[in-house]
């Protein structure tokens, strides 16, 4: 199903997002939308930040790899969403991580703010599980299998 | 500010006479009267004492001036200190003239002057009583416009700390919208989430009547965010900023036609009965107004009854009408005051929350029209908004 993916299916995709449920949601919608990439969860700003820096209990790569994608609810405990925007695109290892917002907010200044910090993209959560289910399956369709970020074309040649 | 009042030194008078006696003589009654006199040489010393006096916070009372110092440039001169007098002030100028017939030249300076004062004109030789009334008269003029300064100084600090609380109120309401949007928007989330998941994955464990509750329970939840969505859009109309600018009515209301579902050709008949001309609005605020209003023609209809929308406009010199009209189950004469309220329903049989005409009514208000509504029962509505044409529209006309 996944074949003609761009990005291979070993990295994981993150996501940050402190509400249990909308992490159980998103599980749920990754299994319903097959997608063969592994979801990881990560309940707060700092988390995702030591996770992406691979400090502290992120420290193992080979455990811990980084991301093809990283999905980022803005309102969390200890580092916001934003707050985690501006240091991955401070930061010249990940600076070009694909990051896509996930969030319930609905307000101008938050869309403005969020691109202003460099998101690639803005989703309002939906709030029907099988709305989830389609969205995840555009996530995929486009992040996954049409979309290129810097180092992966050539590495998908090297894999033909 | 009293205290300061009370201790600054009495309003001066400046006296400017080409003849230095008159001026001392004068100067010497009004002192006598308790009056505060400073003569001047010249008519730039008379302008750069009173200037002073103002920069150091005292008060200007009045000017004695002999006419027959009054040549092309001191007039000049006068003329220019008049004109950089704050708004509230007429500063009190009293003409000393020679005795005998008034001459051409006085009249012509009493016009020139009067137009930029408070022009009194006195004859000599003087009298002590009549000069220190007409001067108590100027001063008494003069210091009423110290009040009313004070007044204005004061209602000015009044409306700024106003706004400013005023303003903070308003951050304050944004602030805990906001925490609405978000706090209380996840729960539901999680509520309709975990009871739709429940009727598709484990529905079949349930009889009829446990997945009848349970789908209640989702469309509970969904109603509810929906109620809070409205809301919040409702106090985003009420006070968010917005610029009035140049909208393109006709391809606002294709875009609205062809970006919602409910009015593709399976689901309605809308016609845009075109040309609309551009109108004076905004475009987010007038998009919110036609697709409440389109929204409501396609959902307020009798079952099984196709929608039909007629969308098209009229146009006046000052007004622009644009007109909905449906095919709905219309509004009785005596709901029609009512249905612009915030969560005001009619119709108890369909869905809603009430809010989209009261947003509406407020959308239209925010850009400075107004909307109308022509209905009965069973033969659906005609509503309408009147806004101001664009500005280009009037040129081009």
């Amino acid at each position: 199903m996944n074949s003609g993916a761009i990005q291979p299916a070993g990295r994981p995709i993150l996501y940050a997002e402190d509400e249990e449920n909308d992490a159980f949601f998103m599980e749920r919608a990754f299994n319903e939308a097959k997608i063969a990439h592994p979801l990881v969860v990560v309940p707060n700003g700092q988390e995702a930040i030591d996770y992406l820096d691979g400090i502290g209990a992120y420290a193992d790569r080979a455990r811990f790899p980084l991301p093809c994608l990283l999905l980022l609810d803005l309102n969390m405990p200890l580092k916001s969403g934003l707050d985690v925007l501006k240091w991955i695109r401070n930061q010249p290892a990940i600076s070009t991580l694909p990051v896509i917002v996930l969030t319930s907010s609905l307000q101008d200044a938050d869309i403005h703010r969020a691109y202003a910090q460099g998101a690639n993209a803005y989703l309002v959560k939906p709030s029907a599980p099988n709305e989830l289910v389609h969205m995840v399956k555009t996530i995929r369709e486009f992040w996954l299998t049409q979309n290129r970020t810097p180092g992966q074309t050539s590495g998908a040649l090297k894999v033909e | 500010m009293e205290a300061a009042n009370q201790n600054s030194p009495k309003p001066a008078v400046f006296l400017l006479t080409r003849i230095g006696n008159d001026a001392r003589n004068a100067a010497a009654v009004l002192g006598k009267a308790g009056m505060r006199a400073e003569i001047c040489a010249t008519m730039g010393a008379l302008c750069a004492l009173c200037a002073l006096c103002e920069q150091a916070g005292e008060k200007t009372g009045a000017l004695v001036i002999g006419e027959e110092i009054l040549d092309q440039k001191s007039l000049a001169r006068l003329s220019d200190f008049l004109g950089r007098q704050p708004p509230w002030s007429d500063m009190p100028i009293i003409l000393l003239t020679a005795a005998g017939e008034i001459q051409p030249q006085t009249y012509r300076v009493l016009d020139f002057l009067g137009a930029r004062a408070n022009v009194t004109l006195l004859e000599k030789p003087l009298r002590v009583y009549t000069l220190i009334s007409v001067v108590k008269t100027a001063l008494r003029s003069r210091n009423r416009q110290y009040e009313v300064r004070h007044l204005l100084e004061s209602q000015e600090t009044l409306v700024r700390q106003r706004t400013a609380k005023l303003q903070e109120t308003v951050g304050e309401l944004e602030a805990f919208s906001y925490s609405i949007a978000h706090d209380m928007r996840a729960p539901l989330r999680s509520l309709q989430g975990f009871a739709q998941i429940l009727l598709t994955d484990h529905g079949s464990q349930l009889d009829a009547n446990g997945r009848k509750y349970l789908s209640r329970i989702a469309g509970s939840a969904e109603r509810m965010d929906k109620l809070i969505r409205d809301v919040l859009n409702y106090s985003r109309v009420v006070s968010s900023e917005l610029a009035l600018e140049m909208v393109d009515v006709e391809s606002l209301l294709r875009g609205i036609v062809e970006t919602y579902p409910m009015f593709a050709p399976d689901k309605a008949d809308v016609e845009l009965e075109g040309p609309f001309p551009p109108v004076l609005g905004n475009e987010a605020i007038l998009t919110q107004i036609f697709s409440n209003l389109m929204g409501n023609g396609v959902k307020f209809v009798p079952p099984g009854v196709k929608p039909r929308l007629r969308v098209w406009s009229e146009s006046k010199p000052s007004v622009v009408r644009l007109f909905v009209q449906d095919n709905g189950i219309g509004i009785a004469a005596d709901q029609q005051e009512r249905i612009f309220g915030i969560f005001q329903k009619v119709h108890k049989s369909f869905d809603g929350t009430g809010i989209g005409l009261a947003i509406v009514k407020k959308a239209v208000e925010r850009i400075g029209g107004k909307v109308c509504l022509e209905s009965e029962l069973a033969k659906g509505s005609t509503f309408w908004i009147e806004v101001r044409p664009a500005k280009s529209n009037n040129e081009a006309s």
